[in-house]
């Protein structure tokens, strides 16, 4: 992990109140699921770094895909809408990262499952698994069509499957209700409850979970939760630090941080 | 004697030594206890030995899980944590960090809490002869419901802790007050009569949040400790008059994220300074600030005796 200072080459709002921000450079040792801080105003106010996931890396530079929620984020968009477009590569932005573990890439097929702003970092893990030769499945799930976002790009290494609230873009109804028999191992990423709902399902595979962040570096231990191990023991984990991929499972929910 | 002597010019022309209390440290600026870890993950980040200390992580004699719920959200121009010093407990910390941290070339500073004055003093016996540099007394953690601040609110309390501890331990001894008091003049002079080598100011000040789309308490604590650049004013003005009124090293901490924050405590009569929440959004910041201290004295060519308690000084 380290500090950067970056120019945006690109910043374009792909849904409703989601942004594809792409910044010219690469991060070392990066691995899909992993995030970066991003400095979001140079004064002091925002106080805190926004942590936001790496959609992908490529030949381009590195993209962030992120919605706008609160202060932070409206801040950061708002600011790199209003540099006129002929300006991009002279705004700079600061992150700090890779941080986090990503998820581990094990056997020869895999399915991916998103929901909403949870997609996007499976896009780079589609891209490395597919580079590795396996066969992908990716699930997505939005609450519409108007929200849906990455599909093309999934498409590229991926069979992809759709699932809307409102039916208004492939199967109707919640992404789990796409799971099939022989989707094992899965690889998820999205709102809590679609993480949950995946542990009725007799699967194995990783989830990333979102929590509060104030460091992002597993000293404050503001992101904390338990996890149970394979001998059912409770083990205090960082979110941000030994996360934010976790097994599938393992994760003890209501716990501190929710 | 001669050999000696030679050996301390030599370690004095290499490394500054610097007295705070009857601890050595390498430079004025350390790292404020909770936000640094125990330096492992810090140690990815930055050259540890670039501090003038480390202050770990509250300790106590048993693991703490600390709160449940959310325990972070940030405030204007700064954050409330309410962590509740969840930590592996001291013997885990003198097993699994304490020999990583002394393969470093950095003074370590321990930072310990209780929830009774006899739990403090166990903490404090089982760090004696492990190397460690000084002790700091947490009597100012906002987030537990026993122990903690209940004993840096009062000074009798606060007197009869640091005496207790004092009595046990032949470390220099820190202690870190709080700011939830109507006079901290008094529990500073309270904490100095009980044997206390240095005091570090200040502590995070009680806050709270509401989310107003549910209308609870945000915090899982519902109350936690508000730091960051907001708390800034508060702690050089309890600096200020704690340095005119207490004849000891006072350790300045609250707000800093620049050289001219850590000046300020400086000119109010702080000795040494910590950097805390400001890490969080800018982790190589104490790696740069000694050296910017440096630059700063160089260039006006002042010393940094003239610069403690300047402003006490001049009103």
């Amino acid at each position: 992990m380290n500090e950067y200072l970056l120019p945006v080459i690109e910043h374009k709002e792909i849904a409703p109140d989601i942004f594809s921000l792409y910044l010219k450079g690469n991060l070392k040792n990066y691995e899909p699921g992993q995030f970066v801080q991003v400095e979001v105003s140079e004064s002091l106010e925002p106080f805190l770094r926004r942590p936001i996931s790496i959609c992908e890396i490529d030949k381009k530079g590195i993209r962030l895909v992120y919605r706008t929620k609160g202060r932070g984020t409206k801040l950061l968009a708002n600011k790199l809408a209003s540099r006129d477009q002929n300006n991009y590569g002279k705004t700079y932005l600061r992150i700090f990262g890779p941080l986090g573990h990503g998820f581990p890439i094990i056997g020869n097929k895999a399915t991916l499952i998103g929901g909403g702003i949870g997609v996007p970092p499976l896009l780079g893990l589609a891209k490395k698994m597919w580079q590795q030769g396996m066969k992908i499945t990716a699930l997505l799930g939005f609450n519409t069509k108007e929200n849906a976002i990455l599909i093309d790009e999934f498409k590229n290494y991926a069979e992809v499957l759709i699932a809307t609230l409102d039916g208004s873009l492939g199967h109707r109804g919640l992404v789990t209700e796409l799971i099939t028999d022989n989707a094992t191992p899965v690889y998820a990423c999205g709102p809590e409850a679609l993480l949950r709902a995946l542990e009725r399902f007799n699967l194995t595979g990783y989830y990333s979970l979102e929590r509060r962040m104030a460091c992002g570096i597993g000293v404050c231990l503001g992101c904390n939760i338990t996890v149970l191990t394979k001998d059912k023991k409770e083990l205090r984990q960082r979110v941000c630090y030994d996360g934010p991929v976790f097994p599938l499972g393992f994760v003890k929910w209501g716990e501190a941080g929710d | 004697m001669t050999d000696r002597y030679f050996l301390l010019v030599l370690l004095s022309g290499v490394k500054q030594v610097i007295d705070l209390g009857g601890a050595k440290l390498r430079n004025r600026f350390m790292s404020a206890s909770g936000c640094f870890g125990y330096g492992k993950e810090f140690a990815k980040v930055m050259d540890l030995n670039t501090l003038g200390a480390i202050v770990v992580k509250g300790l106590s004699l048993k693991p703490w899980p600390g709160n449940k719920g959310v325990r972070v959200a940030e405030t204007p121009a700064g954050m409330l944590n309410a962590i509740g010093l969840e930590n592996p407990g001291v013997d885990y910390f003198i097993d699994h960090y304490l020999p990583f941290l002394k393969a470093k070339d950095i003074p370590i500073v321990v930072n310990i809490v209780g929830h009774s004055l006899d739990e403090y003093i166990q903490v404090a016996r089982r760090l004696e002869k492990t190397g460690v540099e000084a002790l700091e007394l947490n009597i100012s953690c906002p987030n537990v419901k026993e122990g903690g601040i209940a004993f840096g609110t009062s000074p009798t309390k606060a007197f009869s802790v640091v005496k207790a501890v004092r009595e046990q331990s032949t470390l220099p001894l820190w202690v870190k007050l709080s700011p939830n008091v109507t006079d901290i003049v008094e529990i500073a002079c309270a904490v100095k009569d009980a044997g206390a080598d240095a005091l570090t100011l200040i502590n995070t000040l009680t806050g709270m949040v509401i989310d107003i789309t549910t209308g609870k308490p945000l915090l899982g604590n519902v109350t936690g400790g508000l730091s960051g650049p907001a708390i800034r004013p508060i702690a050089i003005r309890m600096v200020y008059q704690v340095a005119t009124k207490v004849d000891l090293p006072i350790i300045g901490v609250g707000g800093i994220s620049s050289l001219s924050d850590a000046l300020e405590f400086f000119m109010a009569g702080a000795s040494a300074v910590q950097v805390g929440a400001a890490l969080f959004r800018d982790p190589l910041l104490l790696e740069r600030l000694p050296k910017e201290l440096e630059d700063y004295l160089k260039q006006r060519q002042l010393s940094i005796e003239e610069v403690i308690g300047l402003a006490r000084r001049s009103v």
